[in-house]
């Protein structure tokens, strides 16, 4: 029987770009606020928002909405099952660079 | 599978997935530069307001003890203002680094409290100067490691 090939563990999710910087940007930290980043990412709110949701419906990202005295924040962050499937992607990747 | 795209996403060959991992390492190292400066700006308030203070509650004796402390108490205020308005983002593992420096500088800040109170075991400059070091000590090194993680 033939080892399946890396590939095969690469995470679908993960291949649109934003959503793989999405992910990126947020597997370094706990949590970060929708903001920051967006300019880090150098998307629309709309885009972020929308690529954001796919991923919470997912399981993978959690967003929190508060308010910072006034102002309405949202926050994101990595589920522990979004930076499992993280971890397993970037392995997949590193088999596949060889 | 996109009929806009010309080939698999999931279909990568080696160059593109070391392009890939780069980007991932480049996007996350960017990540963690702007992350928890709020909260290492907060520490260091935190160790140098009571470092001080408590030398300085020290030498003022009890009829101008609310003076030094007073000061250290605006400046923890400060500091938790700037950090709730400005902290946009904190470094993975944050929680945990935040909550072993605070416990060890509450419990090095409470010994000196105690300990150096007048009349206490160690109320003399000697101890006062080792426990403020204690708390400078405590709250750099809880610093630097957020600024490294």
């Amino acid at each position: 029987m033939t080892t399946p090939h890396p590939r095969h563990q690469l995470v679908e999710a993960f291949t649109h770009p934003v959503r793989f910087s999405l992910v990126a940007a947020l597997n370094a930290t706990d949590n970060t606020e929708f903001a920051t980043l967006r300019d880090q990412l150098q998307v629309s709110d709309s885009v972020l928002s929308r690529q954001a949701s796919h991923l919470e419906a997912l399981g993978i990202v959690g967003i929190k909405k508060g308010y910072v005295g006034k102002r309405p924040r949202t926050w994101l962050s990595l589920t522990a099952n979004g930076r499992r499937q993280w971890a397993s992607h970037l392995d997949a990747l590193r088999a596949i660079a060889g | 599978m996109d009929p806009l795209q010309d080939h698999d996403p999931l279909d990568l060959d080696a160059v593109r997935a070391r392009e890939l991992l780069a980007q991932a390492d480049q996007t996350e190292a960017t990540a963690r530069a702007g992350a928890s400066w709020t909260a290492i700006a907060l520490l260091m308030v935190i160790g140098a307001g009571s470092s001080t203070a408590l030398v300085g509650t020290w030498l003022a004796g009890a009829d101008l003890l609310g003076l030094p402390m007073s000061l250290f108490f605006v400046w923890m205020a400060i500091g938790f203002v700037i950090h709730y308005r400005f902290g946009n983002s904190v470094k993975r593992g944050f929680s945990r680094r935040w909550l072993v420096s605070i416990g060890l500088w509450a419990a090095t800040w409470m010994l000196g409290v105690f300990v150096t109170a007048p009349g206490a075991i160690g109320d003399n400059i000697w101890v006062v100067g080792a426990l403020a070091l204690a708390l400078t000590a405590v709250t750099a090194v809880g610093a630097w490691r957020e600024a490294s993680a």
